[in-house]
Parts: structure tokens; sequence; C-alpha cells
């Protein structure tokens, strides 16, 4: 479907819809004609512009805009949405920071587990060695390899 | 220390944790005694009950 034949519906709500989805992955289009596919918003009601902002909302999660070109396109849409869609765009930038703290302090957590897991390895294979168990039984019970011991081993010579 | 710093550190605790319980529960399991267990990996007997209790409920 064309969007002139897309316009011609003369639905407003079903327009910015129906346009935003067919140009989903050209978000530069979007951002280029604000005007073509967002029209009829002054006369909309305060619902329909909550529908617009969903719309929006989808749009900025799932494409990757520079500040400055979300700043143009706002400034292309009517005065009574560009205030709510600032809003909802500067909370879809809050959530994606929370998300990437938290992704941040669980690979932090997982790094951290791993480097003591290994360290407590070597320590233990030290203490084992020092009480003078053999590599045998000191692989069986720590579940470690020949080369990990020899590495340990090399510490224990250089003290 | 950061943050960051201070993840990686609690982290870095439950790593040593789990090591020093896998062994333990290990050396359990294979029939080593209580005394045994303390001299070679250096934990205390309040560490081991609590791994023996977990080998109860196995």
């Amino acid at each position: 479907m064309s969007d002139e034949q897309i316009l011609e519906l003369n639905k407003g709500l079903l327009i910015n819809a129906l346009l935003t989805m067919k140009h989903i992955w050209s978000p530069q289009f979007i951002l280029d004609h604000a005007g073509l596919i967002f029209v009829g918003l002054e006369e909309q009601s305060e619902g329909d512009k909550d529908f617009v902002i969903s719309i929006l909302a989808y749009f900025f999660k799932n494409t990757e805009i520079t500040r400055e070109k979300i700043d143009h396109f706002m400034n292309q849409l009517p005065n009574t949405l560009n205030k709510k869609v600032m809003s909802t765009y500067e909370m879809i930038l809050e959530e994606g920071r929370i998300e990437g703290r938290q992704e941040g302090k669980e690979e932090g957590r997982i790094e951290g587990r791993e480097e003591g897991y290994e360290e407590a390895k070597w320590e233990l294979t030290l203490q084992m060695l020092r009480t003078g168990y053999d590599d045998t039984a000191i692989q069986s019970l720590l579940q470690v390899d020949d080369d990990f011991i020899n590495l340990v081993k090399q510490q224990l010579i250089q003290e | 220390m950061s943050t960051y710093e201070m993840i990686l550190e609690e982290g870095r605790q439950q790593g040593r944790e789990k090591a020093f319980w896998e062994t333990t529960l290990h050396m359990l399991r294979n029939g080593f005694d209580d005394a045994t267990i303390q001299s070679a990996l250096k934990v205390d007997q309040d560490f081991i009950n609590l791994v023996k209790q977990q080998l109860l409920q196995e």
C-alpha cells in the first residue's frame, strides 16, 4: 500500500499507526516525515494522543536514534503533543539506564564469582600441597588438572 | 571503593565460598573425616556442619 493510499483513509490514528509500522525499519524516514506520518494530531482527543504516544514509545524503544535527531523530530510535532512525547522519551532513556546498570552489576558479580572461585582453588591447591597431598589426590578432590597443579607448584618453589 | 569494585568483591566472596563448599562436600562424600578436612582446607567446624546439612538433605 502506498503512503498516498494510506493517507486517503483519512483516519488520523489509523494513518499514524500504519505509517509508523510501515516505516519502522527506516527510522530516518519517520524522523524526516513527522508531518506526513503524524497528521491530524491537533484535532485528536486526549485518548487518541495517548495512543500516538504509545506508537512513538514503541518506535523509540526499537530504534537507536541520537538525541539531536529526537529533538529535531519533536520540534515537528504539535506543541500539545511534544511535551508528553519528550517525557515518554526521557522515561524510556531512564529505563535503559537502569537496565544497563543492572546488567553491569550482574556482569561484575559473575566476573567476581569466577575470579573468587579460581583464587580459592589456587589457595586450596597450595594448602593441600603444603600439607603433603599428592597430585592425584588434589586432582580428585579439587577437580583441577595437572597444568593447574604445576602452576601452583611453581609458586611454591619461588616461596 | 567504587560500586563496581564492591560488586566485584561480593562476587569474589561468593566464588570463594562456592569453591570451599564444593570441595568440602566432595571430601565428605569420599569419606574424609572432619579433622582431615579442617586441616587440608583450613575451614572451621561450623562450615563443615553446614555442608553436612546439605549432604543429609540429598
